[in-house]
């Protein structure tokens, strides 16, 4: 953990020189040293989201904004060590505080009207989110009951989940496509991973979870159902990780309304209590959305993405079948996964309902993803794809098709 | 006993091999050889085989098992379905030579003769289906042969009864024929799914053992019957085999003589035996019996009337198969009471299989060497071609009168044989019409042979540069020709040479055959001529076939598309429901206005709702 911290204070010292150069190389190095330190820790998670940074300055002119991508994946790196190394939750509550300045800048970087605008919506948002969060949390610990619920409804803020989800759309379709990269991959990396480590470390009243249920199967709902006429590949994206958000979010609060189940899931012959089995599908869900959904934005050579793509992208169209749950492809497990979870508790009803509910919603997203993938790949000019789609293309794939693997032979 | 199978798939095996060339020439040759080799290995198998079971399991889920039965019927039926095979193919060679698709005529030509060969062998009803299929793809692909759908290919002219086509092209008749066999293989399916559902197994030996069958009742066994009825064009399925003379004329013989229709017949006899202890079995044979002389019947008067070479020939093959299927159903009949006869009287109806089989094979040879070397399909357009195609005359004389069943030619002793049963079931079931029906059956059948010989051969319009046909075409008929007297020879000794009063029948017949179509030709008749043109006409079932049922499946169909297909699904899914869900989604997007004092208010509405949540 001092590694980090002793990164963090290395780069608030470096933030002079970036106004004296592309920072992005402050950021590449920022990134390889973050992928060492998760390599030495073990933490392969950590190495995933810091590659996806380091495409992202190889692939652009950062100026000075280099520092603020060094800083929102730092962020990320630090709440998902915090997750898998127990550490602390007041550290990751430094680290969310950390990728909304960055990634605030992030978003208003090419300096247009729009970016300026959809930037503040997320700062403003996100701002009460991350309040709302630690507020919450601190009431909780102090044994004050109703806590985790203003830590939940922050949550709801911080990952855009409907109704409070206006300026998700805002911020995707407006900001700068590498501050939407950004988001997408460390802001709501980090706040899902925060939610994580509070997830394990305090136990929610059930009333709290059956809310958090309810208003996540509603934002699904309402994400895919409003993604159907998008017409931009910004605002498609940004339904889409409303959506993503939601399955994330669904999979935790049922866990905290139902408890732990007494029967353990059955994945792959493996058996997996309900908890890391929900645990598991936020983080695939996290990386699933956010490798993805940065190739896509992470290609794009315009000033926001309130538009159609300009030039063609063959390997984001693994990327977007990714995300519609294409199998074996990391977007369809989490989605496999949840059902998996829901069918691990007693209730054949509501079991049914719940499981349905997950399939018709993936069902119903189908037309905008294919939208989005004509978008890409019949764009009229040439093909441009680059480092970041490449990766996060090869990453989602590679990850989708050893996930069984893995798990049979490391849980 | 492998040495079966050798006997079965060889055909196949040389016609796959002939995919392999571009040679014409080896292609005919290898499938040549091959049901050459077929027929010796059948041969033996007839001389040296010891009756029984032989097989292999295939899929044991359902009972499927490739399994052969030799035994009295199968090891005769399948030697001179071998032969009868073999003399077509060497027929073809030459009958062939400078076709433009080739290659498709020698595959499907062994495919054919393997199917045929598996329902004759098969034990088992899965095993026996697969060859069934096959016969009816390969009759489909043989009929419909010359897609090009020349004229000179047709059945009929181009002329319109009450609006319908009342010609045949190979596409259509093709068409047809998949058609009327798919419907009654459908029903064939489902029987064979019940035997096994009930009885636990499909092999014919198995189903006989089975006291479940009993339970079975009589409405599997008619859908069962389907089958056979279909295939071996039995009244009201005969159209197609009529308008199957769209294909080569070796095609004909094939599925007139040696496949195809004879699989139906003689699926009907070797079940005979199972279906005897069925409860509600006097029903099915009466059905089976029934449709038999309704059948032969009307396909005999079909031939008299008919003005082409072949459609006279189809007609009488359809006759004939409707003769076998009246003393099968006449066996099983008779068989009910004393089950002793019933090997025997089976026998009989087995009998005529061949007897008409060596016969027609030969007859279709030899018109088909007639059109092949006068240009024409129709009666009149060529006459006296006794003075250019001698043997071919001879042979077709020989034949035809065994086909009319004139003694001592093998056709009337299997003929006579074949229709004693039924006259014994007509007896004993005191169905008083039946004797009358039989008598003038036998009464106009050499009267059609007469017409369709004196026609072509003795009178007419005589044709110029008419020449005998090649050795090779007029060896394989006139061998078969031969084989009538041969044979009838035969079975007089062998088995029986009867001599009943339908033999006053069939002279009384010859004779007014003989003056009106040798003798003293030209007999025109004003009175008959309704009655002529409706059989000519094919007692207007065409216009039922062609017109009617195509007018009221095609409105069936427009009625599905509408309702259901446009109406309920294309609107649901391509109208409804994508309306619905864009309203929505126009609805939920309208959120996004842009402002942001907006956004705080759904946020605080938000929290509002989880609060209420959480209270309620």
């Amino acid at each position: 953990m001092i590694y980090l911290v002793y990164l963090i204070l290395a780069l608030s010292l470096a933030a002079p020189l970036a106004l004296r150069f592309d920072s992005r190389y402050i950021a590449a190095a920022t990134s390889l040293v973050l992928l060492l330190i998760s390599a030495a820790a073990g933490v392969p998670v950590g190495v995933v989201v810091s590659l996806v940074a380091l495409a992202l300055s190889l692939d652009w002119r950062l100026g000075p904004f280099g520092l603020a991508l060094s800083f929102a994946v730092t962020a990320a790196v630090t709440a998902i060590y915090v997750y898998y190394k127990s550490e602390p939750v007041v550290y990751g509550l430094v680290a969310l505080a950390l990728s909304t300045a960055a990634v605030y800048g992030l978003l208003a970087m090419d300096r247009e009207k729009e970016n300026v605008e959809g930037a503040v919506k997320y700062l403003l948002f996100s701002g009460v989110g991350k309040v709302l969060i630690v507020v919450g949390y601190v009431l909780a610990v102090l044994g004050w009951h109703p806590g985790l619920y203003v830590t939940v409804l922050g949550f709801m803020f911080e990952l855009g989940i409907a109704p409070f989800h206006a300026w998700v759309v805002d911020a995707y379709a407006l900001g700068s496509p590498r501050g939407a990269a950004a988001l997408v991959a460390f802001s709501k990396v980090t706040a899902l991973f925060v939610l994580l480590t509070i997830f394990k470390s305090l136990k929610a009243p059930s009333d709290v979870g059956l809310v958090a249920l309810i208003i996540a199967l509603a934002s699904m709902l309402v994400a895919n159902v409003a993604g159907l006429g998008a017409k931009t590949l910004g605002r498609i994206m940004a339904y889409s990780s409303i959506s993503h958000m939601s399955y994330a979010l669904a999979a935790v609060s049922l866990v905290w309304w139902r408890g732990v189940s007494s029967s353990p899931a059955d994945v792959f012959g493996v058996f997996i209590s309900t908890v890391d089995l929900a645990a598991l599908v936020v983080v695939l869900e996290a990386l699933a959305s956010g490798l993805a959904k940065a190739g896509v934005f992470g290609y794009m050579p315009t000033r926001l993405s309130d538009l159609l793509p300009p030039r063609k992208s063959v390997l984001n169209v693994l990327n977007i079948f990714s995300l519609l749950g294409l199998p074996p492809l990391l977007g369809f497990w989490p989605k496999l996964f949840l059902i998996l979870l829901i069918l691990a508790y007693p209730g054949a009803p509501l079991a049914a309902f719940l499981v349905a509910w997950i399939v018709l919603n993936s069902a119903l997203a189908t037309p905008y993803y294919l939208r989005a993938i004509r978008m890409v790949a019949e764009a009229p000019g040439r093909v441009a794809d680059n480092i970041t789609s490449s990766y996060t293309a090869f990453a989602t794939t590679i990850v989708g098709l050893t996930l069984p693997f893995v798990i049979y032979a490391f849980l | 006993m492998e040495v079966v199978l050798l006997a079965i798939f060889f055909p196949l095996i040389t016609s796959i091999l002939s995919l392999f060339s571009a040679s014409e020439k080896f292609k005919a040759w290898a499938v040549t050889a091959g049901t050459f080799i077929s027929a010796l290995i059948a041969t033996y198998l007839f001389l040296n085989a010891s009756p029984g079971l032989y097989g292999w399991d295939w899929i044991t889920a359902i009972g499927a098992r490739i399994e052969v039965r030799l035994d009295n019927f199968s090891l005769p039926m399948g030697m001179l379905v071998a032969w009868l095979v073999a003399a077509i193919s060497l027929y073809s060679v030459k009958y062939m030579e400078g076709d433009y698709r080739p290659g498709w005529y020698w595959f499907f030509f062994g495919f054919f003769a393997s199917s045929m060969l598996i329902i004759v062998y098969a034990e088992n009803l899965w095993f026996l289906l697969v060859g069934w299929e096959g016969v009816g793809l390969a009759s489909w692909a043989l009929i419909g042969h010359w897609y090009r759908d020349e004229f000179e290919y047709w059945v009929g002219r181009e002329e319109r009864v009450a609006g319908v086509p009342y010609w045949w092209t190979p596409s259509k008749a093709g068409l047809r024929a998949i058609l009327t066999v798919r419907f009654g293989d459908a029903f064939f399916l489902v029987a064979i799914a019940l035997f096994y559902a009930l009885a636990g197994t499909v092999s014919l030996t198995g189903l006989k053992a089975s006291e479940a069958l009993r339970a079975l009742g009589v409405v599997p066994l008619l859908f069962f019957a389907l089958g056979p009825l279909t295939k071996s064009a039995q009244f009201p399925f005969h159209e197609w085999l009529l308008t199957a003379m769209t294909g080569p004329t070796s095609v004909s013989a094939l599925i007139h003589a040696a496949t195809m229709v004879k699989a139906g017949v003689y699926v009907l006899i070797v079940t005979t035996p199972i279906f005897l202890l069925v409860r509600g079995a006097e029903l099915y044979f009466l059905v089976v019996m029934s449709l038999g002389v309704v059948t032969a019947l009307a396909a005999t008067l079909i031939a008299l009337t008919a003005m082409e070479f072949k459609l006279v020939l189809a007609g009488s093959t359809a006759a004939n198969l409707g003769i076998i299927a009246a003393a099968t159903g006449a066996a099983g009949l008779l068989g009910l009471h004393d089950e002793h006869l019933l090997s025997t009287l089976l026998f009989f109806a087995f009998l005529h299989i061949v007897g008409h089989a060596v016969s027609k094979a030969s007859l279709f040879m030899g018109f088909g060497a007639v059109i092949h070397e006068a240009g024409t399909r129709f009666i009149g357009e060529v006459g006296r071609l006794w003075r250019h195609m001698k043997i071919t005359g001879v042979a077709m004389a020989l034949s035809m009168l065994s086909l009319v069943g004139i003694p001592p030619f093998v056709g009337y002793i299997t003929k006579d044989l074949a229709l004693e049963n039924v006259f014994e079931a007509g007896h004993a079931y005191h169905i008083e019409l039946l004797a009358p029906v039989l008598y003038l059956l036998l009464f106009i059948t050499p009267i059609y042979g007469l017409r369709l010989l004196g026609l072509t051969f003795v009178h007419g319009k005589e044709a110029e540069e008419v020449h005998e046909a090649p050795a090779l075409m007029w060896i394989p008929y006139t061998a078969l020709a031969i084989a009538t007297i041969v044979l009838g020879a035969y079975f007089a000794v062998a088995v029986k040479f009867p001599l009943t009063e339908a033999l006053v029948s069939v002279l009384a017949g010859f004779l007014t055959g003989f003056i009106l179509y040798i003798w003293l030709p030209g007999f025109r008749s004003e009175v008959l001529s309704p009655l002529w043109n409706f059989l000519y006409r094919r007692f207007y079932l065409p216009v039922l076939y062609d017109g009617v049922l195509p007018l009221l499946y095609t409105g069936f169909a427009k009625f599905i598309y509408v309702v259901f297909d446009k109406g309920l699904f294309d609107g649901l899914y391509h109208n409804v429901l994508p309306g619905a869900f864009d309203a929505l989604s126009r609805l939920a997007r309208r959120l996004i206005t842009g402002d942001i004092n907006i956004y705080v208010l759904y946020g605080m509405v938000g929290i509002l709702i989880t609060l209420l949540l959480l209270l309620l």
